[in-house]
């Protein structure tokens, strides 16, 4: 057979998985009224179709499609050491959405999932209670919403963003972060801000986001959604994590902090956290056993305990510049690093 | 490589013919036919002999995870909106007996309509006589479906079904069916070709000459597994960060038998040095 060159398109979100469970709920009409086109599937139980064996991850990235599940089991999780806690310690994560619309080159979900596709699970209400329970038990609470996911970037998918700033507002005690790579503030500028809903934006140096950042909206778009934000009233945390170290980090980072603070109200900054390269020592086997070859993975990295990440001098050379660079706008107190 | 299936020779000969594969007089087994890049088996009929063909061919051929497998045949229809030689492309396929169900990914591209098979253990005669949700009825899908994804990656599992009849005459008519798959083959052709390249881009970068110097140095220099699998992820690491520099150089170590563990020590460790990213 001759190597022709066929002209073939990848076809994104050109299915629907769906388990008969969540036909039920109105979020799933929502999304599915979204995508006629696509061919609908009915399936059993979610991971029959995301745990399926000799999946491709970064193909399946071309040509992602959509799992509408209803959740079962636990919905809060202690958040892993390898996480920033911003000095809480009742710190929780809740994965209302597994995986996520870019397609970051170090993504730690290449590790951690067998399939890129994204799962929305449909029963919100049902975290939104969990939450509530567990914030009644412990008075004050961190929840992270956005962790195994861009929710922000799902918002004209499904409006979840939204639903967890409505439920966290006048919850005394209740801090609910939405962390983004996201421009798409406009998704929910007509959202009241509430004081204990955290919008966290991850910013990288140009080379880095234009490198290893595909799909994700670039520096500019990020720091003009944040600026947006501000504006609407809402709270906004910066995130350099990872840093990744190249020749010419240093000169760029300055000019990073430059360009984020001639354009933001530093005074408006609840904090920022900084955070090197570094990956769980399972995922980073899983990444190297399943034919994932992205160049990221396969530098050389000193092994932790439990994580692998740069070397230590490299480490504390990147953490000095971000946090010296950082001073110059925001005190010590809002300075976080791992 | 491409790896088709067909249950009888009358599904077979259409693709036979489109692709001018040759039949291999030496295999035994199964019946096989043999293009550059194509291979095609005759499996038989249900699911069993379908799945012990699968596997045969697949390992015979040594079949990578990049591979594609197809399987190509009729079908009756429980749907009523397709009609009589529409290919059809399967997105779930049940076993009805075991009751499971599989999913093929499918990410590129295509002309066909989709639809779930049913695979039944016999025959079915008659719609009403299909207990489950679906779109076609087949004999061979599901086993096909399960062997393959021993082997490969799930989205090169692809099943392709021509609808013959509508589960009201089970009787055969071989000019047929070499015209209704003959009708579908460009499209088929087009698909395969589609999935070809989309497996370009997932591809390993140690090409296989790279493969086999890895493999004939840790022979000669009598490697642990470990210290295989070591050398195989450092070369790995160095094609990829180094953005695909042959490994030529390591040919200087193919010819080196050394005497002692301490020699295999130090080769290894000099390779190591050669190879750090
Ligand atoms: S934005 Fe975060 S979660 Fe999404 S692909 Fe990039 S690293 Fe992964």
């Amino acid at each position: 057979m001759s190597s022709l060159k066929s002209g073939f398109r990848f076809s994104p979100f050109s299915h629907l998985y769906i388990e008969e469970k969540a036909l039920e709920y109105p979020i799933t009409r929502e999304i599915t009224s979204k995508f006629l086109n696509s061919n609908k599937v009915l399936i059993g139980d979610y991971r029959e179709v995301f745990t399926r064996p000799r999946q491709s991850f970064n193909l399946q990235k071309k040509a992602v499609k959509l799992i509408l599940a209803v959740k079962k089991g636990e919905f809060l999780f202690k958040a892993p050491e390898v996480c920033h806690d911003f000095g809480f310690s009742n710190f929780y994560y809740t994965s209302p959405i597994l995986n996520c619309p870019y397609n970051c080159s170090y993504c730690f979900l290449k590790g951690m999932y067998p399939s890129s596709n994204l799962v929305i699970f449909v029963n919100i209400q049902d975290y939104l209670e969990e939450i509530e329970k567990l914030w009644a038990e412990k008075k004050n609470l961190y929840i992270a919403c956005s962790y195994e996911t861009d929710l922000l970037a799902m918002e004209r998918i499904v409006p979840y963003s939204r639903r967890f700033i409505d439920f966290c507002r006048g919850k005394k005690g209740l801090i609910i972060e939405v962390r983004t790579k996201s421009a798409n503030i406009d998704a929910i500028k007509d959202v009241l801000p509430a004081e204990n809903a955290v919008l966290s934006w991850t910013i990288s140096t140009p080379f880095i986001a234009e490198t290893y950042e595909k799909n994700a909206p670039g520096i500019e778009k990020r720091v003009m959604a944040m600026k947006k934000a501000q504006e609407l009233g809402f709270r906004v945390r910066l995130c350099f994590d990872p840093l990744i170290y190249y020749k010419g980090f240093e000169e760029e980072f300055y000019k990073l902090i430059e360009y984020i603070f001639d354009n933001i109200d530093k005074s408006k900054v609840m904090d920022a956290g900084i955070g090197v390269f570094r990956i769980p020592k399972e995922y980073m086997k899983n990444i190297r056993s399943c034919g994932i070859y992205d160049e990221i993975f396969y530098f050389y990295y000193e092994e932790g305990k439990k994580v692998f990440s740069v070397e230590k001098s490299i480490k504390e050379k990147m953490v000095n510049i971000a946090v010296r660079e950082l001073s110059k706008f925001l005190p010590q107190e809002k300075i976080f690093y791992l | 490589m491409v790896f088709i299936c067909c249950a009888f020779y009358a599904e077979a000969k259409p693709v036979i013919d489109f692709y001018g594969l040759k039949k291999n007089h030496y295999a035994s087994k199964f019946d096989i036919y043999e293009g550059e890049n194509i291979i095609l088996i005759i499996t038989g009929m249900g699911t069993v002999i379908t799945s012990a063909a699968v596997s045969h061919l697949l390992t015979r051929y040594s079949a990578q995870k990049t591979d594609i497998a197809l399987n190509i045949g009729i079908a009756g229809a429980v749907n009523p909106d397709y009609r009589k030689g529409e290919a059809v492309l399967c997105n779930k396929v049940v076993n009805t007996f075991s009751e499971r169900c599989f999913y093929p990914d499918i990410l590129v591209k295509h002309p066909f309509k989709e639809g779930t098979l049913l695979t039944y253990p016999r025959p079915v005669r008659g719609k009403e006589k299909v207990f489950y949700k679906g779109d076609l009825v087949d004999m061979e899908g599901a086993g096909f479906f399960e062997a393959a994804s021993s082997f490969l990656y799930v989205h090169n599992i692809q099943l392709i079904k021509v609808v013959y009849d509508f589960l009201d005459d089970l009787s055969i008519n071989k000019e047929e069916i070499y015209g209704i798959i003959r009708d579908n083959l460009q499209d088929i052709d087009y698909y395969i070709k589609a999935l070809v390249e989309a497996n370009e881009i997932i591809k390993n970068p140690l090409s296989y000459e790279d493969e086999e110097i890895l493999k004939k140095i840790a022979q000669n220099l009598k490697l642990t597994f470990t210290m295989e699998r070591r050398l195989y992820n450092l070369a790995l690491a160095y094609k990829i960060v180094k953005k695909d520099k042959d490994l030529g150089f390591l040919k200087e170590f193919l010819n080196i038998k050394p005497d002692s563990k301490r020699e295999v020590k130090y080769y290894f460790e000099l390779i190591k040095k050669r190879l750090s990213v």
